[in-house]
């Protein structure tokens, strides 16, 4: 009866496992920064990394429940709303989610801006937080100087741990969509 | 007739589903710095007397009601390094046999304080995470002898564990493999060593991530063997499986548990009143 009572239990269980998580889509957007977090399953166990997240200065508050930061443990993604005028700190970003007990792993930007010279090459200010954005010396970014554009590009973890605060960020992959 | 000093608040909850390991202590927290608390109540009962395997007639009505709140805190100094404590309030009485005649025992206060260190080690996958932990313990003998129903037995004990967890956003695995070592005590009290297993499986059905609300649902599987001994009641030890149901409710830095746990096998040394039935409750913060 014992044995039974146990079957039955575990039938009861794996009857329940069908069931949903919901998500909210988020992409990368000017104001939303969307980060890559290896092993970011349980938001119960994250939430001293959402918690970090939510003091860093330049979020939006009014986004994500009030705290700007909005955790998807289905896609292992972390999406922060970005207040406009405040520079993104990258570095802290990565220091807040590797003190959470996880290893963020790539950073999925968009930026607006004119692109324009650079005694390295080219350069983008982002029209969102001011943050200058050193492009690579590709045709495409050639081709583009002078014009406003909008510019999708992803950085490593390993990049931007070492972007330190008001420095400019080297981009080496873009993808760029002149704006009319 | 089971009794529960605590049957108030634990009895209303027996009818939500059954938890089994401690979310609190194992999932968070997490991050460096962090720490916690947890307030778990325990009630176990039981009037079923055991000789070995077998379940024999109780004609003196042998009894025991146990329920212990537990009051357990965290503090995570990174997320390889942890301490914990636990102190229990404990409240119980037993029917035992003394010279032919049923006897009623009880006692009731601060029982034994667990230290323990778990030293974590994290596998953080794409779409998964893992961590192996090795966590050695000690139980302080902060529980009086005094009461004819100790609620502590006066040594010290050392224990050691080692567990492994898998966890993706839909399912949840934790296995605990531990030793107790429990050296003599007072009043004759000297309980076996105790070797145990405890296997959590489950499944995350629901989860909200803009409001970092959620439910686990897990089987609790435990397996105990005891080496023989002795308390006030006369000889202890054997061995037992049991399993029952967890249920875990969260939200942001807050977690509910509730279980319920019986014995499947149990195998006594000599004649002893069975385990018994578990109800748990508790209730975690995390900061």
């Amino acid at each position: 009866m014992r044995i039974t009572t146990a079957i039955s239990l575990m039938a009861c269980l794996v009857g329940f496992a069908a069931g949903a998580a919901t998500t909210e889509a988020t992409e990368a957007a000017p104001d939303r920064l969307v980060i890559e977090v290896r092993g970011v399953v349980c938001s119960f166990c994250a939430y001293g990394t959402e918690k970090n997240l939510a003091k860093l200065n330049f979020l939006d508050r009014t986004q994500y429940g009030g705290d700007g930061v909005l955790l998807d443990i289905n896609t292992r993604r972390i999406t922060l709303a970005l207040q406009r005028g405040k520079p993104v700190r990258y570095a802290a970003i990565n220091d807040a989610i590797r003190q959470g007990g996880y290893d963020p792993v790539m950073y999925h930007a968009t930026l607006t801006g004119v692109v324009g010279p650079h005694p390295a090459g080219f350069q983008l200010v982002n029209e969102h937080d001011g943050l200058v954005y050193l492009l690579p010396g590709s045709p495409a970014v050639a081709a583009s100087n002078g014009k406003r554009v909008r510019l999708r590009t992803t950085l490593s973890a390993d990049q931007v741990a070492k972007v330190r605060s008001g420095e400019s960020v080297r981009l080496s992959t873009v993808s760029l969509e002149v704006l009319p | 007739m089971k009794r529960a000093r605590l049957s108030g608040l634990l009895l209303a909850l027996t009818c939500l589903p059954v938890l089994a390991h401690q979310p609190v202590m194992d999932m968070a927290p997490r991050w460096q710095g962090g720490w916690g608390f947890q307030v778990r109540a325990e009630h176990v009962a039981s009037d079923e007397l055991l000789a070995g395997q077998q379940e024999v007639a109780n004609p003196f009505g042998r009894e025991k009601t146990i329920d212990r709140l537990w009051l357990e805190g965290i503090y995570t100094f990174r997320r390889e390094l942890r301490l914990t404590l636990k102190l229990p309030w404990v409240d119980q009485e037993r029917t035992v046999v003394r010279n032919g005649v049923a006897v009623r025992e009880s006692g009731a206060g601060v029982g034994d304080l667990i230290i323990g260190v778990p030293m974590k080690r994290y596998d953080n996958q794409v779409d998964a995470s893992r961590n192996i932990a090795f966590t050695p313990s000690i139980r302080l003998p902060t529980g009086s002898t005094a009461d004819a129903f100790p609620v502590g037995d006066g040594s010290t004990d050392l224990g050691v564990s080692v567990s492994a967890s898998f966890e993706r956003a839909d399912i949840y695995q934790y296995y605990d493999l531990f030793y107790w070592a429990n050296r003599a005590g007072e009043r004759g009290i000297h309980q076996g060593d105790e070797l145990g297993l405890d296997i959590n499986i489950g499944v995350h059905p629901w989860h909200d991530n803009l409001s970092n609300t959620g439910v686990f649902m897990m089987l609790d599987v435990a397996a105990r063997d005891e080496q023989p001994g002795r308390d006030m009641a006369g000889v202890t030890g054997g061995r037992r499986l049991s399993a029952g149901p967890v249920l875990v409710w969260y939200r942001g830095g807050i977690m509910v548990r509730t279980e319920v746990s019986r014995p499947l096998y149990e195998r006594v040394e000599g004649v002893q009143l069975s385990r018994g039935d578990e109800f748990k409750l508790g209730i975690g913060f995390v900061f």
